[in-house]
């Protein structure tokens, strides 16, 4: 019997879940490190670009700042449209009946498997998003729960495991519970391994087990904290039975962190918005998706590949560019512009929160790693064809590298040719106008965050009683604070990251505390 | 049966960027030309872009209207006391700043295409504003002045404190107390008054040589040499007097630091001392060139701006308390206020009228005694 031979080709190469540089050798693992150091350099070098710029040429210095100030106008309209198209589709998403949608398919065949990894969570988060499955309109005998604990959390996960199952077991197909060994050989703590770990008990357990088939199983790994609506299991048959590839695609929901958006803190509630908008303007151009938090996908799939990394931080990107590459390029991400509630970042403390924000934050934009692999991997499978490859890793590398440059050259480097001119530019009515032309310009962007507030107070769950209303006009009005979430939670995490990579710094899995007041 | 709301398709998002992209291609330019002055004028039938250029104009005194070429100025407040007017076409212009009840600041200045010609003006209240320092108060507080008669004198009839006062016509003061104020300010009068008198007399002892020879018939007075021995500093200017006049210092060999004033195309360029060069009483540079701070600018520095003293005597001079680029003179006739930016002319407004004054500045105040009274100065009125 050959070795993993359930993988796909490509996916059988000792190099296919690379993690990092180190884990490679001789010249690839210099390529490797080359791109790791590549995002970090180019950001720190555009930010470096701007300030040496502005103070030799702060002509040139200037005219750029303009051009840029003028492209994100013009950039936001573009997402702004891509925004409310988006939003549009959502709530008519929402409520349309999907049971009677799906009644022209078969679809009793398929097995849903819910992955839920965890760590120390509370109870109480993990019982609500049970809870929430257990209502979902869908037929209970084809889900299969995998409560997925970690040893390493210790008797807290276990007795959760235990409370769990006595609650909820009865109320699915099949409820399973896994510990994920700690300190297993060449596993990075992380979702990753514990999710990995879950899906090949399952598969053993309960697939192998009742003869359930791969493909008709579908895999859906949620944060533990999600929520989910009630049709999303219909919604997600819909989007299976409809696409091309299903076995080749990846349907990916829209992340709301709503579920305590009403005790989160308003620079939280901005920061939660602004990644669900940012998500549900990718979910209209999917072909620069990759998966990201909560998803599904096909078991097949998934086993094709050898499940999610277990040696990386944000394997909920990375299983997306596995399966792409591991499939020569044939793999798609499916929008299902439906939602899934998930929480909004809140500590104990507004300071706790914002460095559970930061933390996060750096974490998600650790995902930087996947350029790394992207990139990597596009020159080693000729199989995709060139120019895909060349496309899909421009729009990655534009992507991280605009996180993280983009807001700290509007709102701060726009004005570094005032400050850096000299003499001789600071007389000119180009130095004048600068400031006042960038400022009209981003105020005319902000109207952008209209559209933005009025869609955000759409999506919060209704009011608790003990909330008063003006907390809506908070709502509409907390949007001003986007150039500064946009910085200190974006572009800072986002260039933290990146310099953590290029220096070799490789980041760990850091979890999310998920507090929620009952 | 399928959802109704598709998602986006690909010809309507490139639509979407393709117009938005066309429209960057478009406005880029027009906003490129437009920050950097050029402007298009639809009344003109032949080449209707013109390069223009603007003021900057910093106008402290509150409710004042800004006047360019007499019309006026709106919709060009950059910040509180600040204006920036843009889209002037190269040439002489004409700047009014007035105010009710405030003198009218009025300045000619060439608008260059392209530059900014940033400029400060000043408007102090037509009438003087003062409030009187009283010598005594009553137990309650209160303060008390002396009249000959139960008529309001002139100087309490304009002041504009808000303090209550009572008039006396009893010169007794055994019930009084004394205001801490008042001795302070009278005891630094005095002070003032016999620093300069022995600087008077020391200065009379270095020059009266009785058994030197002199090549020259010339006679040193008494008030150049008090004059010459009074040097104002602040930041990078300082005020010295030469002869008569009153000269405004560059110390600075940084361009960076001087006064954009002292940058103009018509004078000739002076190297700027340094305090050093000052102090040491060495002699000031006058007349030669510059031509390594040139290098840095296009228009050329001065060194030095002599300061309009309306053919008087000076008396005295300062910097004004609150701004760097004005000075106070004391004068023949009274105390005025002159900036030291010298582009066209100097304005000189009149502070406070008088001949029999004595001038103290005392942190940021600005005190005059006159027979016997003590009272500040208040160079702005008061916004309501």
């Amino acid at each position: 019997m050959v070795e993993n031979e359930q993988l796909l080709p490509y996916a059988r190469r000792p190099d296919f879940h690379v993690g990092r540089a180190t884990e490679l050798k001789g010249r690839r693992r210099l390529f490797y490190r080359c791109l790791e150091i590549m995002p970090g350099l180019a950001s720190w070098g555009t930010l470096i670009g701007v300030v040496l710029l502005s103070i030799y040429t702060p002509f040139v210095a200037a005219y750029f700042v303009i051009a840029f100030a003028l492209y994100w106008v013009l950039k936001t309209a573009f997402l702004s449209y891509h925004l409310r198209y988006n939003w549009k589709r959502l709530r008519h998403h929402m409520s349309l009946d999907w049971q009677s949608l799906i009644a022209r398919f078969t679809y009793d065949h398929i097995y849903h498997v819910v992955i839920l990894p965890f760590y120390k969570e509370p109870t109480s988060v993990v019982e609500a998003s049970l809870d929430a499955l257990a209502k979902v309109n869908y037929d209970h005998k084809n889900i299969i729960i995998v409560l997925a604990a970690e040893e390493r959390a210790g008797e807290s996960a276990t007795t959760t495991l235990r409370e769990m199952k006595e609650k909820f077991a009865g109320k699915f197909g099949f409820f399973l519970t896994t510990v994920h060994p700690m300190d297993v050989p060449g596993e990075a703590i992380g979702k990753g391994s514990n999710a990995s770990y879950a899906a090949e008990q399952v598969r053993v357990k309960v697939l192998d087990a009742h003869g359930i088939r791969y493909n008709h199983t579908l895999v859906s790994i949620f944060d533990i904290d999600t929520v989910l609506y009630p049709d999303y299991f219909n919604c997600l048959i819909w989007h299976f039975m409809t696409a091309k590839q299903p076995l080749k695609s990846s349907f990916q929901p829209v992340p709301i962190f709503n579920n305590n958006i009403w005790e989160a803190p308003a620079v939280s509630r901005v920061v939660a918005m602004s990644s669900t908008f940012w998500e549900m303007i990718q979910q209209e151009r999917p072909e620069r998706m990759a998966t990201f938090s909560s998803h599904s996908v096909s078991f097949k799939a998934l086993y094709e590949v050898g499940y999610w990394q277990t040696n990386m931080v944000s394997e909920d990107s990375r299983i997306f560019w596995n399966l792409l590459i591991a499939n020569n390029g044939n793999y798609d991400v499916v929008p299902l512009s439906y939602p899934v509630s998930m929480d909004a970042n809140a500590g104990s403390s507004l300071w706790q929160t914002l460095v559970q924000i930061y933390k996060q934050h750096r974490r998600w934009t650790y995902g930087v790693e996947n350029l790394c692999y992207v990139i990597y991997h596009f020159t080693q499978n000729k199989d995709i064809p060139r120019g895909k490859r060349i496309k899909l890793a421009l729009q990655q590398a534009e992507g991280y590298w605009s996180l993280v440059t983009n807001p700290i050259m509007l709102f701060i480097l726009g004005w570094a040719p005032l400050f850096l001119g000299g003499q001789e530019f600071h007389k000119t009515v180009l130095s004048y106008n600068l400031p006042i032309m960038v400022r009209d310009l981003l105020i005319l962007a902000m109207f952008g965050l209209v559209v933005s507030s009025i869609i955000s107070l759409t999506l919060i769950p209704p009011r608790p009683e003990k909330a008063s209303r003006f907390r809506y006009v908070v709502m509409a009005l907390q949007w001003v604070m986007i150039p500064a979430t946009m910085i200190i939670f974006s572009a800072i995490p986002g260039l933290d990251a990146q310099t953590r990579l290029m220096f070799g710094r490789y980041m760990g899995f850091w979890v999310t505390p998920k507090v929620r007041s009952v | 049966m399928q959802p109704i709301v598709k998602p986006l398709s690909i010809w309507q998002r490139k639509l979407v960027f393709g117009t938005l992209l066309l429209a960057f291609i478009l406005s880029l330019p027009i906003f490129i030309f437009y920050a950097t002055g050029y402007r298009y004028d639809f009344s003109e039938r032949e080449s209707g872009i013109t390069a223009t250029g603007g003021f900057y104009i910093l106008a402290d005194a509150n409710n004042t209207d800004i006047y360019i070429d007499d019309e006026i100025v709106t919709n060009a407040r950059a910040f509180r006391d600040a204006f920036y007017i843009q889209g002037l076409e190269p040439g002489l212009r004409n700047i009014h700043v007035q105010g009710p009840g405030l003198n009218t600041w009025v300045k000619e200045l060439m608008i260059y295409p392209h530059i900014v010609t940033e400029v400060e003006s000043f408007n102090l209240p037509l009438l003087p504003r003062v409030r009187l320092v009283p010598e005594y108060t009553d137990v309650g507080g209160e303060a008390v002045f002396f009249a000959k008669s139960s008529s309001t004198p002139v100087l309490l009839s304009i002041a504009t404190t808000s303090t209550p006062f009572r008039l006396s016509t009893s010169t007794a003061t055994t019930t009084l107390r004394q205001s801490p104020e008042f001795v302070l300010l009278q005891d630094l009068f005095i002070e003032k008054a016999s620093t300069t008198a022995s600087m008077k007399r020391q200065a009379i002892g270095k020059e009266e040589k009785p058994f030197g020879f002199s090549t020259t018939s010339k006679v040193t007075t008494v008030d150049e040499i008090e004059l010459a021995t009074t040097t104002v500093v602040r930041d990078k200017l300082a005020l010295v007097q030469k002869g008569d006049d009153v000269f405004a210092l560059a110390l600075s060999s940084n361009v960076k630091d001087v006064p954009r004033y002292f940058c103009i195309n018509q004078t000739p360029v002076i190297k700027p001392v340094s305090p050093e060069e000052l102090f040491e009483d060495k002699k000031l540079p006058a007349e030669q060139l510059l031509n390594d701070i040139a290098d840095e600018q296009t228009t050329p520095c001065r060194a030095e701006i002599r300061i309009d003293r309306k053919w008087q005597t000076v008396h005295g001079f300062d910097f004004f308390p609150a701004n760097g680029n004005l000075v106070i003179m004391h004068l023949d006739d009274g105390i005025y206020v002159v900036e030291i930016d010298d582009r066209s002319w100097q304005n000189t407004q009149l502070l406070y009228p008088g001949s029999d004054l004595e001038l103290l500045l005392y942190r940021d105040g600005i005190f005059v005694r006159q027979n016997g009274l003590i009272f500040e100065v208040l160079p702005e009125i008061a916004s309501v």
